[in-house]
């Protein structure tokens, strides 16, 4: 376990390795808010809520909605998907199989190592920032911690998209592509930019049967108090279940993948 | 001593694709792939004792990545076995880890932005070094590498003599059974290099841990290894005691003498040299040292002219296997006498 901490603590320090990067970041994520709050604010233009089909959404709660999935951002995103196949291109996958010690789980590491590194030096200030212009209630103590839950999940459901999608540079080399990708397609399905309740129907009952609403849009309204605890739960349960298929799938592309290696070298 | 890695008829063949030429041949590419076997190691076997450094050379593309890939568990034999320490590197990949460590001269297993001190403690973790032996390992390596003077820099900002010095005390940290390094000196300056000789030595005699080393560096060689084995065209060539090597094949020099005056061709006749050219002051002359030795030519240029400076070049690896290939017999012969026959 010791170890697993030396790479979050290791990838920790690389995050902070490069003070004007630190600070950049931290000035970009504020803009951004501002940004997105001003645009909703533009589109809401005098009126007082929409009527959506999760029922009235006002202009304080989209507010709230964009000062959230700021936060979210900052602690589920992740460059595993480049980290793997930077590794994997420049043979240094190599390196790593020589070692006794699961990539998988290094990886979610170093991706928790890098969110805690976020954490204080771009969640703290942008939340400091956000209590100013758009100040955000706190939800009932009682759904904290199934928010809290739910986030936490939310990460390790965009880790393991990504780390999987990284695998696939054992096959196609130009990973890039791939995670533009996902980027968009996470950042259109889960409710990152434009909430679930302005979908129209069906794009709402596709996102049903995918997993990305589960990284962003349902920790929210869990938060925001759009949906009952009964349902807060079954949200937590989808995404258990979501986890248990990623971790399944992961393994799978890893075996292809190390088996192609092997046999044809890097 | 025991037999520590054996290796009995290994063999690879990668597939790889064919391109066509032209705009209409990457088209058809596109579409229908069509693939060549491309043999990189061709029925090899060898067997290396525990405590040995031995010099695995051969030209580029000659299959000595590829075999130390196949003995570090990374490729899987197409035919034949790799066995080292009775476990076989593929099958018990993560425990056969433990015992191995690896420093490839092109590479680096440090974190780039962070302190190589940092990197060293995520391995003592990874490979549950005990406090007392990490402290006498670093203690060792500052010592002899000198590390501490650069544990707490970032590792971009370390000069590349210093990253391969701290790679390799990486590589050594856990006390591993087998040490591979490929190219561990390329690119770097003489002292660096005796440095890192002198610590490898040090290394195989202490903890009596076995060396494979792959190099281009003769010098390598000669200050490091007892045994070489010669690989080309993934076949060994050669697998023996350096000097026989040097007594059959590496007989050739090139000397390179600088005269006082212009020197002109036709003006000397040396007997049995192989060749000589001339070039304004500069005299090249190659020859056999078991034919003339470098006495007998220089007593006779010196009757024809001023002699201000010459350097006398022994034969490196490429013309070694260079002449393998045009008398290869005493080779398997060599090999044969002073290794019983283990060439496959």
């Amino acid at each position: 376990m010791r170890l697993y901490f030396a790479f979050l603590a290791n990838e920790f320090q690389t995050n902070l390795a490069y003070k004007s990067d630190v600070f950049l970041k931290m000035l970009g994520r504020v803009m951004g808010l501002f940004v997105q709050a001003a645009l909703w604010t533009a589109l809401y233009h005098n009126t007082v809520s929409a009527e959506t089909n999760m029922g009235q959404i006002g202009l304080n709660d989209m507010i709230n909605y964009v000062v959230l999935s700021t936060c979210i951002s900052i602690m589920v995103n992740n460059n595993t998907i480049f980290q793997i196949g930077d590794k994997i291109r420049s043979g240094d996958i190599g390196l790593q199989l020589m070692k006794p010690v699961s990539l998988q789980t290094a990886m979610l590491f170093q991706a928790m190592g890098i969110n805690a590194s976020r954490l204080v030096f771009e969640l703290v200030p942008l939340v400091a920032v956000a209590a100013i212009f758009y100040p955000l209630e706190l939800p009932p103590v009682q759904v904290l911690p199934l928010f809290l839950i739910a986030l936490a999940n939310g990460f390790v459901i965009n880790f393991l998209l990504a780390y999987t999608l990284g695998l696939v540079g054992f096959w196609y080399i130009n990973i890039y592509h791939l995670s533009r990708l996902l980027t968009d397609v996470i950042k259109v399905f889960s409710g990152a930019w434009i909430p679930l309740w302005f979908f129209p129907q069906i794009l709402t009952d596709l996102s049903e049967w995918l997993p990305f609403r589960l990284i962003y849009f349902s920790p929210i309204t869990i938060y925001l108090g759009k949906t009952d605890a009964f349902d807060s739960l079954m949200i937590i349960l989808q995404q258990f279940m979501w986890i248990g298929i990623l971790v399944l799938v992961a393994k799978f592309v890893w075996h292809r993948g190390i088996s192609k290696l092997v046999i044809q070298g890097g | 001593m025991s037999t520590l890695i054996k290796v009995d008829h290994l063999r690879k063949v990668f597939k790889r694709q064919v391109r066509s030429e032209g705009f209409a041949g990457t088209i058809k590419d596109l579409f229908y792939r069509r693939y060549t076997d491309k043999i990189a190691v061709n029925d090899i076997s060898f067997t290396i004792d525990r405590g040995e450094i031995v010099g695995y050379i051969g030209p580029n593309g000659a299959g000595k990545s590829t075999t130390i890939k196949m003995l570090s568990g990374i490729l899987v034999p197409t035919e034949g076995i790799g066995e080292v320490g009775g476990l076989v590197p593929q099958k018990t990949r993560k425990q056969y880890s433990r015992r191995i460590g690896v420093v490839f001269g092109q590479r680096t297993q440090l974190w780039w932005d962070i302190p190589v001190s940092e990197s060293f403690k995520l391995l003592k973790y990874m490979y549950r070094v005990p406090d007392q032996e990490y402290k006498r390992s670093l203690e060792l390596f500052s010592d002899v590498l000198r590390i501490d003077e650069f544990i707490s820099a970032p590792v971009r900002q370390l000069s590349l003599g210093q990253r391969m010095r701290a790679d390799l005390c990486a590589a050594l940290l856990h006390n591993p059974d087998i040490l591979y390094l490929d190219e561990p000196t390329i690119g770097l300056d003489v002292v660096v290099k005796e440095n890192i000789r002198d610590f490898i030595r040090q290394v195989n005699q202490e903890r009596k841990t076995t060396v494979i080393l792959t190099t281009h560096d003769m010098s390598d060689i000669e200050k490091l290894c007892s045994r070489v084995i010669v690989i080309d065209h993934g076949k060994i060539m050669y697998d023996g005691a350096l000097g026989e090597l040097k007594n059959i094949y590496g007989t050739g020099e090139t000397m390179v003498i600088e005269a006082a005056e212009p020197v002109r061709r036709d003006g000397l006749s040396l007997p049995g040299i192989a060749d000589l050219a001339c070039d304004g002051k500069t005299v090249t002359i190659k020859y056999d040292k078991t034919v003339v030795n470098s006495t007998a030519i220089l007593k006779t240029l010196m009757n024809k002219i001023t002699i201000t400076d010459f350097v006398v070049h022994p034969s490196d690896i490429e013309q070694i296997i260079r002449k393998m290939y045009e008398n290869p017999l005493p080779a398997a012969e060599a090999a044969a006498s002073s290794w019983g026959g283990k060439i496959g």
